[in-house]
């Protein structure tokens, strides 16, 4: 656990049967660098079941660990320099996987001929951090990615994308990302053709640093909703610390994503050190962004869910009325030729 | 207010012929299966879905069985159309078709010029093909054509893999699932199309509870 200031959550979107890992955050006191990253085990191309640790899980679930573990490990003992990182860490979770896709599934690959179906698939998404030696509130990032979790920086007036998501689609517009689902083509997984994306940033406090897996932002009506949800629960919690504020996304993520979530997130600065003071910073445009960015979408939704509501309840009425309708005819025939007004031969 | 809203859109392409006899009641269960397990596994991840709509293709041979060489079904829209669904499914009698190949490729053509839902938040767009037997070239008597073949065919599979990575359906709500054996052109597709799946067997036969759970998966989250 960390001294910086921070929280990280993982939420399973049916207890128990989650698949991301529970997220990274670290601090090497000995080398004054800061972590914090999440894995999305990827249900949807590696749910083939395994044995793990006495119990039956999903490729998925187990790739999510396994890639924490291996970051963990790496990042614990590394002493180069921030922009070598990824170098060494590619290669040893290519020999991890292996060896363990080999372990866990004795009897190889199943009979499907796909290459949306891999072996202990997962994402990855880690940023790493180191103060700039005599320069008060600058950092170094390195941010490391393969997939679609993001890493992203929150400044008091702006959100910054850290990475670009590893998807077959033609282009990176977040709009068409967030509606269209697509594939991924890059992914942590035992068939070692994959690489660690690596960016490097020098940046400036006050800001919050934050990675998400797709649960967090792929589910919301829109991609500004993201930025709004992550500064107007920071505003919920009135200053009732990083717990609080953590606390009131999940409620919110919960509700809204039809997936598993995870994030972990630091803030950076001295305004993080002063939970009245973070909030005013990084909360006081608030209104207005609601009222530009979110408020018009948000009224049609609702408009819309409304309009859906009714639409159902005129479709069960109508229903109603036809069942009603074949019982009366059939009643009314029965009655008709039953009193003698018709005769037939 | 609710997250993002799914609309899905199934064709399932079965092969009709007379060789399909001993294991067509079985591939008409998968089929009348598929849309409650697909379901299940979308409902397991609280994935709403506003529209869930099925076709189904039923294809023989055009040189063979011509004017009975294909039945095609409008869309259904689940559940409230439930019992037209499983009458045309149950319609279905293997016949006909003569020897291997037949007309897959006519078959996987037309369902991928289906009219797809473009409407919603999040699609996916599905096609399924059970059969037992190879595929006759696209361009099999090429300019004499029998009489009920459909218009507008591709000419060669070069241009059906363009229909497939072309505008009919979305780049990335599109997924094709293959049962059939290793046999022209199915492994073909499988190995350079997008976004496929091939079970390598005769319609499915030997598929794995595991293995059909990771299709399943493949389908309803995202890969």
């Amino acid at each position: 656990m960390t001294e910086i200031p921070g929280f990280d959550f993982v939420l399973d979107k049916i207890p128990g049967s989650g698949e991301d890992a529970p997220p990274l955050r670290l601090w090497n006191a000995r080398n004054r660098r800061g972590l914090i990253a999440v894995f999305d085990g990827m249900g949807g191309a590696g749910s083939a079941p395994c044995l793990w640790q006495g119990e039956e899980r999903p490729g998925a679930y187990v790739a999510a660990r396994l890639a924490a573990q291996v970051l963990r490990d790496y990042f614990e003992t590394y002493e180069g320099s921030i922009e070598g990182f990824a170098e060494g860490l590619e290669q040893q979770l290519k020999t991890v996987f292996a060896q363990e896709a080999a372990r866990l599934y004795p009897s190889g690959q199943s009979k499907l001929r796909s290459r949306l179906v891999r072996q202990l698939p997962t994402t990855m998404c880690a940023l790493l951090w180191e103060p700039l030696p005599g320069q008060v509130d600058r950092f170094r990032l390195c941010v490391l990615w393969a997939g679609d979790s993001r890493a992203y920086a929150l400044l008091p007036m702006q959100m910054v994308l850290l990475t670009k998501d590893d998807v077959r689609q033609d282009h990176d517009d977040l709009l068409e990302q967030l509606i269209n689902d697509a594939p991924l083509n890059n992914c942590i997984h035992a068939g070692g053709d994959f690489a660690i994306n690596q960016a490097v940033y020098n940046i400036e406090a006050p800001l919050c640093l934050l990675v998400a897996t797709d649960g967090c932002f792929a589910y919301l009506p829109s991609p500004p909703h993201f930025e709004y949800l992550l500064r107007h629960t920071l505003e919920l919690s009135r200053g009732g610390g990083m717990s609080l504020w953590a606390e009131l996304l999940q409620q919110e993520l919960h509700r809204m994503a039809a997936d598993d979530v995870s994030m972990a997130l630091v803030a950076l600065g001295e305004a993080a050190t002063d939970t009245a003071l973070l909030q005013w910073v990084f909360t006081r445009d608030n209104p207005q962004f609601y009222r530009r960015f979110i408020a018009p979408l948000n009224e049609l939704v609702v408009q819309i869910e409304k309009l859906r509501e009714r639409k159902q309840q005129i479709e069960e009425a109508l229903g109603a009325l036809e069942q009603e309708k074949q019982r009366l005819r059939k009643q009314l025939w029965h009655d008709y030729v039953t009193s003698g007004r018709i005769r037939q031969p | 207010m609710q997250g993002l809203h799914y609309n899905v859109d199934i064709v399932m392409c079965i092969d009709a012929t007379g060789s399909m006899s001993p294991i067509i009641d079985r591939v008409k269960e998968n089929a009348l299966r598929f849309y409650d397990d697909l379901m299940e596994v979308m409902q397991q991840k609280a994935k709403t879905i506003d529209t869930l709509r099925v076709k189904v293709i039923a294809f023989r041979d055009f040189y063979f069985d011509k004017d009975k060489a294909l039945e095609m079904s409008p869309f259904f829209v689940l559940p409230d159309e439930q019992s037209r669904f499983k009458s045309f499914v149950d319609g279905i009698v293997a016949d006909g078709g003569g020897d291997e190949p037949e007309n897959g490729l006519e078959a996987l053509a037309l369902a991928i010029r289906s009219e797809w839902n473009k409407e919603g938040d999040k699609r996916r767009q599905i096609i399924i093909v059970w059969t037992d037997a190879s595929t006759h070239p696209l361009e099999l008597h090429a300019g004499a054509k029998p009489q009920w073949y459909p218009a507008d065919m591709p000419a060669d599979f070069d241009e059906l893999t363009d229909w497939w990575e072309g505008q009919y359906m979305s780049h990335t709500a599109k997924r094709l699932i293959i049962y059939s054996p290793d046999a022209y052109a199915w492994t073909d597709i499988a190995n350079h199309w997008e976004n496929t799946i091939q079970y390598p067997s005769k319609a499915g036969e030997g598929l794995s509870e595991v293995d059909y759970q990771t299709i399943l998966d493949a389908i309803a989250n995202s890969v």
